[in-house]
């Protein structure tokens, strides 16, 4: 009875949603004839137009960095992104709060994998960090930023951690670290910001500009705030993979 | 050609999706749930958003997986 | 040749729906919630597509005339909003799992039918 009246929901729900994409959205591949934003002139077009134009260009105007989705999340949403930040702090605390880890790794058995996944893991995990590396200090220039650079840091303690146990990671990067790096990356983010009252702009406009469009310290800032966002993104999720193993009983 | 290859893609990520709804092993299904995934980071590349296939295929393969087994690990299997 | 982008977010978010309204199971449910915010994800970043377009990056050919770039590349808003929001999704997973771990801990089941006492 339960699943006949959840599959008669979800169909109705699905209907609407065809009946609102087909009747209202626009056509797939047509971006910038989609009536978003009324200019003075009384023009119709997409946001995303005067966003491509202008962060390229030169610092005045624009925000000099080749990449405009890292240019959209550190410029024109910055107060956003510190947002989101926020939330995986909260998500750290809760589960932190759920299970208490500190006490519960002393029981944990050292297991691991056979000798095969071990070597091949130890040899893979340099090459996964400085992958990670080059993800967050090039992502105002290559496709990557502070969000997908930390979770391939994770990713490359997560291998670490399934070839060899847990308490084998946690003796290589623990909980303090994790820690440590979560709270600098927060800070990092809001001493930046509060660093543009100096200058006589706004919070976290971005100030620091070195060279031209397409050098690597052609926008410092956007560096420096990758560089936080992928410390606290590594150590947030860090500390949610250990806490999650470790705690709660059962098989580690 | 590509847009075959799209299409070919997408309808491969909804038959993941749906055989990871509907199998009763729960295991079975997190990792058809990662196919799936996989399958959406390539996605994301055709349709020329590669910041958003680095994160997906990161997230998607690597931290959820290990979360979900580890919770599957810690509670039932069977559902 | 038609495209299948907005079917298949349709049936995504259908079977997603599904998944959270008529399973038991809550590591199942937990699954609907990701298969539901994928399909959002991918309807976000379909709706950003230019047709023939190329990634909303500078390439190193381009950098002399970039305001070339306005007129070829695809929309970066919809991907800047997906970026976090894949994030967020991992924190929700991850909330969600411990809850899900913490019930079966107390109450020695996963079937959502057996939570029905507010205490404990």
């Amino acid at each position: 009875m339960q699943k006949k009246l959840a599959l008669l929901m979800a169909v109705m729900v699905g209907l609407l949603l065809i009946v609102g994409i087909y009747s209202d959205a626009p056509s797939y591949g047509a971006f910038p004839d989609r009536p978003l934003l009324e200019t003075e002139d009384n023009t119709l077009h997409s946001i995303g137009l005067p966003i491509l134009e202008g962060t390229p260009q030169s610092p005045p105007d624009g925000l000099g960095v080749p990449n405009v989705v890292t240019g959209v999340l550190w410029g024109y949403r910055a107060y956003d992104t510190m947002g989101e930040a926020t939330v995986l702090f909260t998500a750290v605390v809760s589960v932190s709060m759920l299970g208490s880890h500190a006490g519960l790794l002393s029981i944990c058995k050292i297991v691991g994998m056979t000798a095969i996944v071990k070597t091949v893991a130890s040899l893979l995990t340099p090459f996964l960090f400085l992958f990670g590396g080059y993800i967050i200090f090039y992502g105002h220039l290559t496709p990557g930023g502070g969000f997908p650079g930390g979770v391939i840091i994770a990713a490359a303690m997560v291998l670490l951690l399934l070839a060899y146990g847990v308490r084998f990671a946690c003796s290589k990067i623990g909980f303090i670290p994790c820690e440590l790096g979560e709270e600098i990356g927060a800070i990092m983010i809001v001493v930046i910001g509060i660093g543009g009252f100096f200058t006589g702009t706004y919070f976290l406009q971005p100030m620091l500009y070195f060279g031209g469009l397409g050098d690597l310290l052609s926008n410092v800032q956007m560096i420096l705030l990758n560089i936080a966002v992928g410390l606290k993104v590594a150590g947030g999720m860090l500390i949610i993979v250990y806490t999650l193993i470790s705690s709660f009983g059962g098989e580690v | 050609m590509e847009n075959i290859f799209l299409n070919i893609l997408l309808l491969l990520v909804f038959l993941f999706y749906f055989i990871a709804v509907l199998v009763e092993d729960l295991l079975y299904s997190i990792i058809v749930l990662t196919a799936g995934s996989t399958a959406l980071a390539v996605i994301f590349y055709i349709l020329q958003a590669p910041d958003i296939a680095l994160t997906q295929a990161a997230v998607g393969t690597a931290v959820s997986t290990v979360l979900l087994v580890n919770a599957v690990n810690k509670t039932r299997r069977k559902e | 040749m038609m495209s299948l982008n907005f079917p298949v977010v349709v049936l995504l978010f259908t079977l997603g729906l599904y998944c959270i309204l008529g399973k038991k199971n809550i590591i199942k449910i937990i699954i609907g919630l990701s298969i539901m915010t994928d399909g959002v994800h991918l309807l976000l970043i379909s709706l950003g597509y230019r047709s023939e377009g190329i990634a909303p990056i500078v390439p190193s050919s381009m950098l002399e005339n970039f305001s070339e770039i306005a007129g070829l590349a695809v929309d970066p808003v919809p991907q800047a909003l997906v970026l976090t929001s894949i994030v967020i999704n991992v924190c929700i997973l991850a909330l969600a799992l411990s809850l899900a771990i913490h019930k079966f801990r107390q109450q020695g089941s996963t079937n959502v039918q057996d939570f029905n006492n507010l205490k404990n």
